[in-house]
């Protein structure tokens, strides 16, 4: 091996070790620049807060006996969406108590709300849906009444009592 | 003088085997240093490997937790017992105490924070010594106030925890009577979030 080369090969090595070290160091500090930020915490920063506001400004329950003909009830409420993201929300009869043994076309109920308006829909005799997975846009107040009628062909002496309950969906807000 | 030649050969042969022995020790040695200073090189080089596969590896870890987000809700259900309004028309012809109920409850997984505050005030008053309030939390008594003729909190940073309840009962009550023509007070009592105070999660 020539001398010329001898000393090109140790250049070359020395150079390698000497970045090696170099690298090895770096590699140190990045390591603990990361033990850092897992022990000290992003943790928290990544919480997002949904706000919203259900109001009901009367009681969220039916309680109706002896329903008579052109029987009219309207109950208001406010759902309320503090926070930038949307959600999405449901609302539903629960609790349902009635001496109706089907549903009568002539016992009816319909949503109006700022946003949506559902079909007027006969009362249900069990545990229904009024609206399912409702959009409610962020920074967003939707005011709604539910309004409850009876027609002229009802059968007297019916009684029914029902919740109407709104939930939040906290599987996921709307995209 | 052939036994002489060879004799002379001897001599130099081993006089240069020993050079020729030495020059081979240094080569060795010299090709020992170069193969100590590569081998270092490829261990480092190795460690080297390990280091930024970890490096890689956490720094994947963080930008995947960095990108995990934590949603956490305050669903607050309030109720009125008789809606939000409080409308006295003609404050001289009340009698007796009004009541008014607001049930507080937190639907959600996360504490929330929240003002109760008497808003869009209209009234004729101009004294704040016709009416008065008094308010219970959960039955415990928080005050007994003059009603305000001004957008005031009536109970202020009120923090709820997640599936929890708050009962309000408010009772307002005449102090006096008012010569004044129409003396009327119409107001709302809300519930709005209160952002100013930072929610820490346990």
């Amino acid at each position: 091996m020539g001398k010329k080369w001898m000393i090109l090969i140790c250049v070359f090595c020395v150079l390698t070790f000497i970045s090696s070290i170099t690298t090895t160091i770096l590699l140190f500090n990045i390591e603990n620049h990361h033990d850092e930020i897992k022990t000290t915490g992003i943790k928290g920063s990544n919480v997002n807060y949904q706000s919203t506001f259900i109001t009901y400004y009367s009681e969220n329950k039916l309680n109706l006996e002896n329903i008579f003909p052109g029987n009219k009830v309207e109950k208001n409420f406010t759902i309320t969406n503090n926070s930038s993201d949307s959600v999405k929300y449901s609302i539903t009869w629960q609790d349902v108590v009635t001496t109706f043994a089907e549903e009568n076309s002539n016992f009816y109920y319909q949503l109006n709300c700022d946003d949506i308006t559902s079909q007027v829909t006969t009362m249900p005799i069990s545990n229904a849906t009024i609206i399912a997975n409702q959009e409610l846009k962020g920074n967003h107040t939707n005011n709604c009444t539910l309004i409850i009628e009876s027609g002229n062909e009802i059968p007297l002496e019916n009684n029914y009592s029902a919740s109407y309950i709104i939930k939040i969906d906290e599987g996921g807000t709307a995209e | 003088m052939k036994n002489k030649n060879l004799e002379f050969t001897k001599d130099l042969e081993s006089e240069f085997s020993s050079l020729i022995k030495i020059e081979n020790q240094k080569q060795t040695l010299r090709n020992g240093i170069i193969i100590a200073i590569l081998a270092v090189s490829i261990i480092i080089g190795v460690i080297n490997l390990v280091l930024s596969k970890r490096a890689l590896s956490q720094t994947r870890e963080i930008n995947d937790y960095t990108k995990t987000e934590e949603k956490l809700y305050q669903t607050l259900e309030i109720t009125y017992g008789d809606n939000s309004n409080i409308t006295f028309d003609n404050i001289n012809n009340i009698e007796g105490p009004t009541y008014k109920t607001i049930t507080i409850k937190n639907n959600g997984n996360s504490k929330a924070v929240f003002d109760l505050k008497i808003n869009s005030i209209k009234t004729s008053l101009v004294d704040q010594n016709v009416l008065s309030y008094t308010i219970t939390k959960n039955d415990m008594l928080l005050g007994n106030k003059k009603l305000p003729l001004k957008e005031t909190n009536i109970d202020s940073g009120v923090t709820i925890e997640a599936g929890s309840k708050i009962i309000y009962k408010i009772e307002i009550n005449k102090l006096s009577n008012i010569d004044i023509e129409d003396p009327y007070f119409h107001a709302n009592i809300i519930v709005v979030p209160n952002h100013n105070q930072t929610i820490t999660e346990n």
